[in-house]
């Protein structure tokens, strides 16, 4: 009986030891914990600028992005999800204190900024045009005639997305005196909408709230 | 009288063990503490420490020391890069920590076997720095110089040379590649080779 005692510390460090060795730490579980919210300021745009803007515009509709493509007609993601994550959007920037106005703006009274949404519809690596808020974005037929034309106004891009990924920009809907529009801030969501499932909307809301949990400065003074 | 006679068997049995080996294997958990506990703060329940060693004088042992420690952690806390970008995601954090360190401890024997000693390794860790991010691996490998003060203890098993071990140590790992560690180590095992 003596011996069955002596041998308990030997039994709990080998058991230890095998069960230690046999759990190697988690790995991602869910498509979930794949999810990454990024919130990205212009550096050279101050934090304190955020707090000056009043009102802001925002299209009903999600642009699809592809890469450069020959196809005319490029399979769209599902647009399931497009009026949740513009109302999502609307619902945080009210709550920061910013006030929507008509879309498309009055031109005589443009917003202090625009918000534009869009989609990854393909992974893709390279430049992307942003059509500028003069020209296309606003007025048709910007949506569905990827890349039609060029319109000046725009700006190049270079990313590096997932397909699903959705991103929202904040820029400056000043005219442009160099070709380029100004991006003040940006957040997105990387993946989320690469398939559509169940968790779709819990994931597409988690990822929005970081989002702007992320952008403590976008508030109105 | 007992407590001279029990001195005397002690002293006597101190006087074999001079030239004699040891080599202790742990199982071992650690808790990271500093600025280690910034990157990873919870607890690890997976690690391993081989140690050969030799009685050199009756009451100093040396040693080496091989193992494999892991610390990891699955956190949700957002991350700012610079000043102008923030990111939140499921984020994997690993420390693989493989140390190679060669130490002294001074013993004081129990006069009815086994031993608590103090003792104090000096070496490299190699540690393995990774953090997973979405679909991204940010992977830091360094060779960093460290020491790690110790204290533990031999205690009898019953088995003639086999004897049960308990091992609590610190860990400090200079500055390389930008990071320093430190963690606290709790070890259980056994200790094979003095005959008390």
């Amino acid at each position: 009986m003596k011996s069955r005692w002596r041998s308990l510390p030997t039994a709990i460090a080998g058991g230890a030891l095998i069960a230690g060795l046999a759990c190697y730490p988690g790995e991602v579980s869910t498509v979930q914990e794949l999810d990454l919210s990024l919130a990205i300021r212009n550096p050279n745009v101050p934090e304190s600028d955020f707090q000056n803007i009043v009102t802001y515009a925002m299209p009903d509709t999600i642009i699809q992005m592809y890469p450069d493509t020959t196809d005319n007609n490029p399979p769209e993601l599902s647009r399931l999800y497009d009026d949740y994550i513009l109302g999502q959007v609307a619902s945080h920037l009210e709550a920061r204190g910013y006030q929507r106005v008509a879309n498309p703006p009055d031109p005589g009274s443009p917003p202090d900024v625009l918000v534009l949404v869009t989609v990854t519809a393909r992974s893709f690596t390279g430049a992307v045009w942003y059509p500028g808020y003069w020209y296309g974005w606003y007025w048709p037929p910007y949506y569905g005639c990827y890349y039609c034309g060029y319109p000046p106004g725009g700006y190049w891009d270079v990313y590096q997305w997932d397909q699903g990924t959705v991103q929202i920009a904040m820029v400056d809907p000043a005219a442009p005196t160099d070709s380029t529009i100004q991006l003040l801030w940006m957040g997105a969501v990387t993946g989320v909408l690469s398939g559509v499932s169940s968790t779709t909307q819990a994931r597409l809301e988690v990822g929005i709230n970081r989002v702007f949990d992320l952008s403590p400065y976008l508030r109105r003074n | 009288m007992r407590t001279l006679s029990c001195m005397a068997l002690a002293l006597l049995a101190a006087g074999q063990l001079a030239g004699q080996s040891i080599m202790r294997l742990t199982y071992t958990t650690s808790a990271p503490v500093g600025a280690t506990k910034d990157y990873i703060s919870e607890f690890s329940w997976l690690g391993i420490m081989f140690e050969p060693g030799k009685f050199v004088r009756d009451n100093v042992s040396a040693s080496m020391t091989f193992g494999w420690t892991v610390l990891d952690e699955k956190t949700d806390d957002p991350v700012q890069i610079g000043n102008a970008v923030g990111a939140q995601g499921t984020q994997l954090r690993y420390l693989n920590v493989f140390p190679v360190m060669a130490g002294l401890q001074l013993h004081r024997q129990n006069p009815r076997g086994g031993s608590v000693y103090l003792g104090l390794n000096a070496g490299t860790y190699f540690i393995e720095r990774r953090t997973d991010f979405s679909v991204v691996s940010a992977i830091e490998d360094n060779w960093h110089f460290g020491v790690a003060p110790q204290l533990g203890v031999i205690f009898p098993l019953g088995y003639g040379r086999g004897h049960g071990n308990i091992d609590v140590r610190y860990h400090y790992a200079f500055e390389a590649g930008g990071h320093e560690y430190s963690w606290v180590s709790f070890s259980l095992g056994v200790a094979y080779g003095p005959r008390y």
